[in-house]
């Protein structure tokens, strides 16, 4: 999500620079058609129930490296201070997501007024694993793979000053990627014991998805600004956002996701 | 009263479940809210009369339907201003509502939405559409000052209200009582309201008129509203306003004085100083100092024991015609004195990087993700990633934990020992206050 890049561009908190955030994904295919640009390994698929790679209770997000502009020349904060019009940043972020994903994502945030406009492209590494047709894990069956994902979007916030809180909306469209390292619904060496009902959509075969889907979103955000850091023994301005972000695909299959964030920045 | 209103409403908010009917809400108090720096909290009752739904029953085969909408409303709300714009969390009778708009001293344009429409039926109505349980609506409101106390307003709306009724199943043998569900209709309508606004509290009432034109009914409502402001019950910056109240307030006991933040080379006593004003305060290496009484520093207090307390700082001078110590607040360029008979000076500083509170986070993440998918790569790279996040965090932060904390300060000085140390960094230069 762009919310805690957007926020660190404009330094309505000034002097904040960086950002650790913590995000839960849930979301996925629900039996529907994959025929959009797939790679795959075997004969065509045609049914999966899949997550979307990436999603999962657990991701974490960092922010190592920023430039911003302009420069924020009175981190103190002032009485007036609503964050530079025309606020921007490049930012490197690091994530990793449970159990296995990297990734780093150059983005690029620049806010012209009121609104905000931002890019991305996420390279990613995943160990994929094997799923049985209950969709118990088979960690026999992995797969490794890059992969990369373009997200623009944008949005725009409303600030209260006095009290240090924020408001805002997002919403954009990106890539996403379905990634199977195959489905299996026998688990014993012998075929004996079949595990799992239904049978597996699209059974044995490795596939990767990428499609495009819309997403949209609502922020709420606090943050400091005020003048009295010396005052307060503070030392550095900080904030936090938390958004709440869905996502559908554009056609009228069954594949969205719901993710909650919590950011920090300091 | 008006303090203990936001915990009314989050007990009440609990309470009031899954609750979706909504009727407009008043508009004198949303409109009270423009530039407001405190948070408006607002408490009104309305009464309707009309052609309501209610004491009627329609019976089929399978089931009972009884109307029974509410010819009573209670409000209340809690708002938040940014200048134009409003938003607020409100409860109207037992549904929880949202509210939020546009202000200004004549013209105002208010939006409202039950909070169970929003977030519940994405996963619960998912068969019969997304806005099922949805009623809410917008209203502008138009607002005319007749003198200083005194203002009417207009106001026209659109919504989608909603009203209870009762449901009994025939079929259903083992629970057939009265299962509240709510019907809801399109309502256009207008109104106008007379508010006086005090200097603690203010009131309007506002009467409305509404036509239904799903059922082609008319109905009116009476509303009373008060209002009155108190602090936000949190906001960022109000936590920071507070917390340099406590400071000032700690201060005016304190002398204190500022420092530059540059230091310059003395020649007359050959080491680095801040400075500040006449006075010198010589450069230290980071150093400990125990003081007898917490509340005479502005530095942040160690307790290395339950009755000690020590500060460090980077800079010192004594002046000795006061018989005062003054120290350099933390890393920051305020100073403040202590009689030299309540500080004493101890070791230097060693602090260190918290590494094993990193490496213990780490393990933690990578235990989680290690036991969760009962696999060691999962564990290695959970390992990795949770220690380098923290270890970002911290850097960021720029935690660093005093080494050896329990030891410092085991020595006491005599005040002709201290004197002696301190004597080595004077306030002011024997010769000359300038150099």
């Amino acid at each position: 999500m762009f919310t805690p890049h957007a926020l660190l561009a404009k330094q309505i908190a000034p002097g904040s620079s960086k950002q650790f955030a913590i995000t839960s994904i849930y979301g996925g295919c629900d039996s529907c058609n994959v025929s959009g640009n797939y790679e795959r390994d075997a004969k065509t698929p045609t049914l999966a129930d899949d997550d979307l790679s990436g999603t999962a209770l657990f991701r974490l997000d960092v922010t190592p490296f920023k430039i911003m502009w302009p420069k924020t020349t009175n981190t103190d904060g002032a009485d007036y201070w609503t964050g530079h019009t025309f606020g921007g940043g490049l930012f490197a972020s690091v994530h990793y997501t449970f159990p296995i994903e990297l990734g780093i994502a150059p983005t690029v945030v620049q806010w012209l007024g009121p609104v905000y406009v931002a890019a991305s492209y996420e390279f990613a590494f995943g160990r994929y694993y094997g799923k049985y047709a209950d969709n118990g894990i088979n960690f026999d069956d992995t797969r490794h793979l890059i992969t990369g994902a373009f997200n623009v979007g944008g949005g725009s916030m409303l600030f209260m000053n006095h009290h240090g809180y924020g408001f805002g909306m997002h919403g954009g469209m990106r890539q996403f990627h379905l990634v199977s390292a195959g489905c299996t619904t026998k688990k014993d060496d012998d075929d004996t014991h079949t595990v799992g009902s239904p049978q597996c959509p699209v059974e044995d075969k490795q596939y990767h998805l990428q499609d495009w889907m819309f997403y949209y979103g609502i922020d709420f955000i606090g943050y400091t600004s005020l003048p009295l850091l010396i005052e307060s023994g503070s030392r550095n301005h900080g904030g936090y956002t938390i958004s709440i972000e869905s996502g559908i695909r554009t056609d009228d299959q069954r594949l969205m996701y719901w993710a909650i964030q919590w950011s920090i920045l300091l | 009263m008006m303090r203990l209103l936001p915990l009314m409403l989050a007990v009440l908010a609990l309470l009031s479940g899954c609750s979706s009917i909504m009727r407009p809400p008043p508009a004198a108090a949303f409109m009270d809210t423009y530039k407001q720096e405190k948070t408006v909290n607002m408490v009104a009752a309305s009464a309707y009369a009309g052609n309501l739904e209610n004491r009627k029953e329609e019976e089929t085969s399978y089931s009972e339907i009884s109307h029974e909408e509410w010819w009573v409303d209670g409000h209340f709300a809690h708002y938040l201003n940014g200048g134009y714009f409003t938003l607020g969390v409100g409860l109207q009778s037992f549904t929880s509502f949202l509210q939020g708009g546009f202000v200004s001293p004549y013209f105002g344009l208010s939006a409202w939405s039950n909070v169970n429409a929003l977030f519940i039926p994405a996963v619960k109505d998912e068969d019969r559409g997304f806005w099922t349980h949805y009623s809410g609506g917008a209203m502008a409101i138009e607002q005319i000052p007749l003198n200083k106390n005194w203002a009417l307003g207009l106001t026209e709306h659109l919504s989608r209200n909603g009203r209870e009724v009762y449901y009994v199943d025939k079929e259903d043998y083992g629970f057939n009582f009265d299962k509240p569900r709510p019907k809801f209709y399109m309502e256009m309508g207008g109104g106008m309201y007379a508010r006086y606004k005090g200097k603690k509290a203010s009131f309007s009432f506002e009467f409305r008129y509404g036509r239904d034109t799903d059922f082609n009914k008319n109905r009116f409502a009476f509303t009373f509203n008060v209002w009155g402001l108190t602090k936000p019950l949190f906001s960022p910056n109000g936590y920071m306003r507070e917390l340099a109240e406590k400071s000032d307030h700690k201060r005016e006991k304190i002398k204190i004085g500022t420092a530059s933040d540059t230091t310059v080379y003395n020649s007359a006593t050959q080491d680095t100083v801040y400075k500040s004003g006449m006075r010198n305060m010589h450069k230290i290496k980071d150093r400990w100092f125990q003081v007898k009484d917490s509340s005479k520093v502005i530095s942040k207090v160690y307790a290395p024991t339950p009755i000690d307390y020590t500060v460090y700082t980077n800079a010192v001078c004594y002046d000795e015609e006061y018989k005062e110590v003054w120290l350099k607040q933390d890393n920051r360029s305020s100073i403040y004195a202590i009689p030299v008979d309540e500080v004493d000076y101890c070791e230097e500083v060693e602090t260190q990087f918290p590494w094993k509170t990193v490496l213990l986070e780490g393990l933690l993440i990578g235990t989680t993700t290690g036991l969760l998918t009962f696999n060691l790569e999962a564990f290695l790279i959970g390992d990795a990633i949770g220690t380098a996040g923290f270890w970002m965090l911290f850097k960021a932060t720029d935690v660093q934990t005093p080494k050896n904390l329990d030891k410092v300060c085991k020595t006491a000085h005599t005040v002709p020992e201290k004197e002696a140390w301190l004597s080595q960094y004077p306030c002011y230069d024997s010769t000359d206050n300038e150099f």
